[in-house]
Parts: C-alpha cells; sequence; structure tokens
C-alpha cells in the first residue's frame, strides 16, 4: 500500500477581481485568513515578489509561504486576471473549504480544482 | 463531365483542431529512495541549476531545513516556481516545477534532478495550468 505523505491542492482561478490580485496587502491578507481556515501554521515570513516585468506574460505578485506540514504558492497574472495557488500539506486539511474560499476570496468567476494525494 | 484539373479540384480545409493552450505545465514528481540532501546550499546549488536547464529566470531562492530532518526549497521564478520538500526519514522527495512561457522546459529540470538525487523510483504527473480555450 502507497504511503501518504500528504495532500496537495492545485487551484487555478480564471476572472478575478482585478483590484484584489494587484494588491499587495490583499495577497497577504488571504494567506494569512487560508492559513487560519484550514488550520496550518505559516512558518517565517511570506516572500512575495512582484514579477514579470520582461516576461511576455506580464506582471504580477508571486508569493511563497513556507508552513510548518510544507508550503503554499501563488502566481498573479495580471494581465489574465488569472491566479494559480497551490496548497501542500502533509497535514490533512479540508480543501473544499480552502477551495470555496479561495474563489470567493478573489472573485473568481471560474475555479478549476485538482486534489492530488502525494 | 467536367475533367478535373488541378485548377478545378477545390482543396477543402479540414476544420482545423482546436487546441488548448496553456499558460503553464506544472509538473509533479515523487522521488523514492534517492540520495538524501539536507545541506541547504547543496539544495541553493542544485535548484539553481535546475532552473538554468529549464531556460528559466531564477530570482530568490529560499530553504528552510527543519529539525529534526526535512529540508524545503523553493526558488522563485519569472515564470513561476521550482519546489522541493523532502522527507528523508521515508526516503522521500516531492518535487514541484512550474513553470509557464514558451522557452521553458521544464522536463529538462526534471532531468537534472532526477540525476542529483538518483531515485530508485519516479512518479511524474503532469498538469496543464490555466488553460486557454
Amino acid at each position: 500500500m502507497k504511503k501518504i505523505y500528504g495532500k496537495e491542492l492545485i487551484l487555478d482561478l480564471y476572472d478575478c477581481n482585478p483590484e484584489i490580485i494587484r494588491s499587495k496587502k490583499k495577497i497577504l491578507e488571504y494567506i494569512n485568513k487560508i492559513c487560519d481556515l484550514i488550520a496550518i501554521k505559516k512558518h517565517g515570513r511570506t516572500n512575495i515578489e512582484r514579477f514579470g516585468l520582461k516576461s511576455r506574460w506580464g506582471e504580477g505578485y508571486s508569493f511563497f509561504q513556507f508552513i510548518e506540514e510544507s508550503s503554499i504558492s501563488g502566481h498573479f497574472l495580471e494581465n489574465q486576471n488569472l491566479v494559480f495557488i497551490n496548497i501542500f500539506s502533509c497535514k490533512q486539511f479540508n480543501d473544499k473549504i480552502a477551495n470555496d474560499f479561495t474563489k470567493k476570496f478573489f472573485k473568481a468567476k471560474k475555479i478549476k480544482n485538482m486534489v492530488l494525494i502525494r | 463531365m467536367t475533367k478535373k484539373t488541378k485548377r478545378s479540384i477545390r482543396w477543402i480545409k479540414s476544420k482545423p483542431i482546436k487546441k488548448s493552450k496553456c499558460t503553464g505545465i506544472h509538473l509533479l514528481a515523487e522521488f523514492w529512495h534517492g540520495k538524501i540532501i539536507e545541506n541547504p546550499k547543496e539544495i541553493k546549488r542544485i535548484l539553481i541549476t535546475a532552473v538554468k536547464e529549464a531556460k528559466n529566470t531564477p530570482l530568490e531562492v529560499v530553504i528552510h531545513k527543519f529539525s529534526p530532518q526535512g529540508i524545503t526549497g523553493v526558488i522563485l521564478l519569472a515564470e513561476s516556481h521550482i519546489a522541493l520538500h523532502s522527507w528523508p526519514e521515508f526516503n522521500y522527495l516531492a518535487i514541484d516545477i512550474f513553470t509557464c512561457g514558451e522557452k521553458a522546459i521544464p522536463y529538462k529540470a526534471l532531468e537534472y534532478l532526477k540525476k542529483e538525487f538518483k531515485p530508485k523510483k519516479v512518479e511524474i504527473k503532469e498538469i496543464k495550468r490555466g488553460k486557454i480555450h
């Protein structure tokens, strides 16, 4: 039987609210709220930077947050109002709650999700 | 009856197949029973080289060593990120290679990581992110 190390929730959010995804403050708020909501513990500071200045894919924030149980990462493509979120945790968490909250927070019109057991 | 000539033959083009483009490729790899590397400097070197192999642009590297064992390393790219999480107690390494852009070659990064960690068993899943229809 395959040993389970953790669960990875992969979210692609389409047509998100442009103001929210362009706001560093809102993104940091999201990270704090999602960690509280699914009871995962942040470890250290959030690494968040604005990238893509010379990229064809355009500018946007990217973040990486260590959590005690692994990590959360996000990439924001502003020119497409597209957001990619990954939550990988070796502690059990409610992926449906994470999914619904993330969609609501970024006001996405469509969300595509995938849960992988690793 | 009309004689068919090159001019009279009408070439009917079939409807083009809609190829769904995507914004990025995300590879999720699982390495089992490979080399255990716990040195943060070594992990950093490996991540930076992996990024160059994939023709991505490295921006920031963050490594965290857990106690008593285990390491998480992530390199933020202009095109997304590469992350690895180790569980040495189980001889298991979880790798995420998420890259966007036409020039990015995530499989090259993966091949390089295989060479460094030498896993005895590998499982890979490829996910297309941000499908554009």
